[in-house]
């Protein structure tokens, strides 16, 4: 069998124990060391195993990302989501539609701080779903934006994806952060202007709060400079190049973990539950990357990608084409799968095939570009029916909503999503002029 | 970030599973722990490096041998809770039972692996000991490392058994009491 040939088969069999439950990372272990051995031979395999899980457990670059995963933890303790609520709420105030908006913008804070989506949308939730039913918004607009707030959360920098993103392809996390800065407000805005459209359809869906005088608004701000300090220093730090991102995100770790432990009181409790938390969410990735490692040797062996990369190169093909196929191809798969795995699993195949085309941007801009464009189109995946995790996670905790109006309520975000998908497409500057203007 | 996950069984009832739920929630929290003091000793090897020269030498490699251990360590939590990721969409119609019946069998698959990477780390381990295998800077051994990360491998592998043999006995996991 040709290597392309068995690649595909073992493809194909591992995404068929994926459909009957296997645990993903468990599926690319079994497919990827079968294929491995069937190509090199059970001996060289089993020697790798010796070693292989320290080798990949204790690589540097990686060690961000449980500590990215422990800031988070800490943040949702440290009772900053309730101050970024109250000045989004503050400033944005006083017109139709302002709490889902000031919803939006403490997301988009938070994500600030934190770096996974599900995080971002359950804390913002706990804060915001209170105010925004004491305000009689619906339970449909309510739901929605906090969702597709959430998604903000791995957006904004710091975020887990982009970290392996930029590990697989070998990209500076530094630069992937930078350019996903403009994207991320950009949704941020796109998000708002969704509500404000919405809530002109349907005022009664999202009435206008109280107005907020000048000495509340100055006040809020006194509890955000926690989390924009965080913020400067964590991001700041390894785009200057103080901190390597795993200094950083120590420091990240230790701000918010002592924040948590003054502001909040956090004892031991607290920190048990802060730990085993990043716990489940690292074990949980590093699963699937140890089985990715495995998958992806065996892909090297088989010269699948490269020969895919050659052919499809060499087709002819309009470069937009191809990239409209795979972003599609994501939403489809989003439909069924979580980003992580998505991000694992077609990385290795797509990027080589993206950096054969000539989209007129330079290597690295192409890299960078398709990586910000993916992490968008992953996303929207985890407010789209029928598994929308963040929609799952913010509809349990308003029991009064059915799920049929969650979803019905994501319905303006998806639009500004693909607005957005739209616009970054057609103007690659919009990702890279920030990387370009600093880098 | 996760789409669906195994459906996860409530705080064991029988001793052999409350003894491994106790086992792997201490290993996670001492994974944790270890993972903690890696992000504090850099913080302070960092703030020594810019403010009096003086980093801890080899922070980075202490860094590495601890997450090393630190994320073995969590894998059981996360099994034990039904916290790694499947794909349910497909087998959202099958009755409950068949469902437990395809989570024992996929438990047995991961118990084997888990036990094969177990047996694997000892001999790994076993020639960084004989190999005298050190870090660069601290020479420190790295066969401490793989001391934490094969017994968390073993207690995985017993963890995966323990779920499989749940599910067959009592046909589907009792949904976990709302947290």
């Amino acid at each position: 069998m040709s290597g392309v040939g068995l690649g595909l088969a073992v493809f194909a069999g591992m995404l068929a124990l994926m459909a009957i439950r296997m645990p993903i990372g468990v599926a690319m272990l079994v497919a990827g060391a079968g294929g491995f051995a069937y190509i090199a031979g059970w001996i060289p395999l089993i020697a790798q195993l010796k070693s292989s899980a320290y080798y990949l457990f204790s690589s540097y670059s990686l060690t961000v990302i449980p500590l990215f995963l422990l800031m988070g933890q800490f943040a949702t303790k440290s009772g900053l989501s309730r101050g970024l609520f109250g000045a989004a709420n503050a400033w944005l105030g006083h017109r139709p539609g302002d709490i889902a908006m000031a919803a939006i913008g403490g997301c988009g804070l938070f994500g600030a701080i934190c770096g996974s989506s599900l995080a971002t949308a359950a804390t913002m939730g706990q804060v915001a779903l209170p105010e925004l039913k004491r305000y009689n918004y619906s339970g449909a607009l309510s739901t929605g934006a906090l969702a597709a707030g959430g998604t903000l959360g791995i957006l904004i920098p710091p975020s887990v994806i982009l970290v392996i993103y930029a590990i697989l392809t070998e990209q500076n996390i530094a630069k992937m952060f930078l350019a996903a800065f403009i994207p991320g407000i950009l949704a941020a805005l796109g998000y708002m202007l969704a509500i404000a459209v919405y809530v002109r359809l349907y005022p009664e869906e999202g009435p206008a709060g109280p107005e907020h005088p000048l000495s509340e608004k100055l006040h809020s701000l006194i509890d955000i400079w926690p989390a924009l300090l965080i913020f400067v220093l964590v991001i700041g730090g390894i785009y200057t190049g103080a901190f390597t991102p795993t200094e950083a995100a120590a420091f990240g770790a230790v701000a918010t973990g002592l924040l948590a432990a003054v502001k909040e009181g956090m004892g031991w409790q607290g920190l048990k539950e802060c730990l085993l938390g990043a716990a489940g969410a690292s074990a949980m990735i590093f699963l699937i990357l140890f089985g990715a490692e495995f998958f992806n040797s065996f892909l090297a062996l088989t010269r699948m990608p490269d020969t895919l990369a050659d052919l499809i190169g060499g087709s002819g093909l309009s470069p937009l084409l191809v990239l409209a196929a795979m972003l599609v191809l994501y939403l489809l798969l989003g439909c069924v799968m979580d980003s992580l795995s998505m991000i694992l699993l077609t990385i290795p195949i797509f990027f080589p095939i993206i950096m054969a085309l000539d989209f007129g941007l330079t290597p690295e801009g192409t890299a960078i570009w398709f990586g910000i464009l993916a992490l968008i189109v992953v996303e929207v995946g985890l407010i789209t029916p029928p598994v929308g995790m963040n929609v799952f996670i913010i509809n349990s905790m308003a029991r009064d909503v059915p799920m049929l109006e969650s979803f019905r309520g994501v319905l303006p975000f998806l639009i500004s999503d693909g607005v957005r998908v739209v616009l970054l497409i057609a103007f690659p500057p919009i990702t890279l002029w920030l990387v370009r203007f600093l880098g | 970030m996760t789409s669906d996950t195994l459906e996860p069984y409530a705080a064991p009832t029988d001793p052999v599973g409350a003894a491994l739920r106790f086992l792997s929630v201490a290993f996670a929290v001492f994974g944790g722990l270890l993972l903690s003091a890696g992000a504090v000793m850099t913080v302070v090897s960092v703030t020594g490096r810019y403010l009096f020269s003086t980093p801890i030498p080899g922070d980075i490699e202490l860094v590495e041998l601890g997450a090393g251990a630190a994320i073995a360590a969590f894998l059981p939590y996360c099994q034990i809770t039904g916290s790694n990721v499947i794909v349910d969409f497909f087998t959202g119609a099958m009755a409950p039972r068949a469902r437990a019946r395809l989570d024992a069998v996929h438990g047995l698959v991961f118990a084997f692996c888990a036990g094969l990477v177990a047996w694997r780390m000892t001999l790994g381990g076993m020639d960084a000991y004989l190999n005298n295998d050190e870090t660069m800077v601290l020479g420190a051994p790295i066969w401490i490392s793989f001391v934490v990360m094969v017994p968390a491998f073993g207690l995985l592998c017993l963890v995966c058994l323990h779920g499989s043999a749940v599910r067959v006995i009592h046909g589907a996991p009792p949904p976990e009491a709302a947290s």
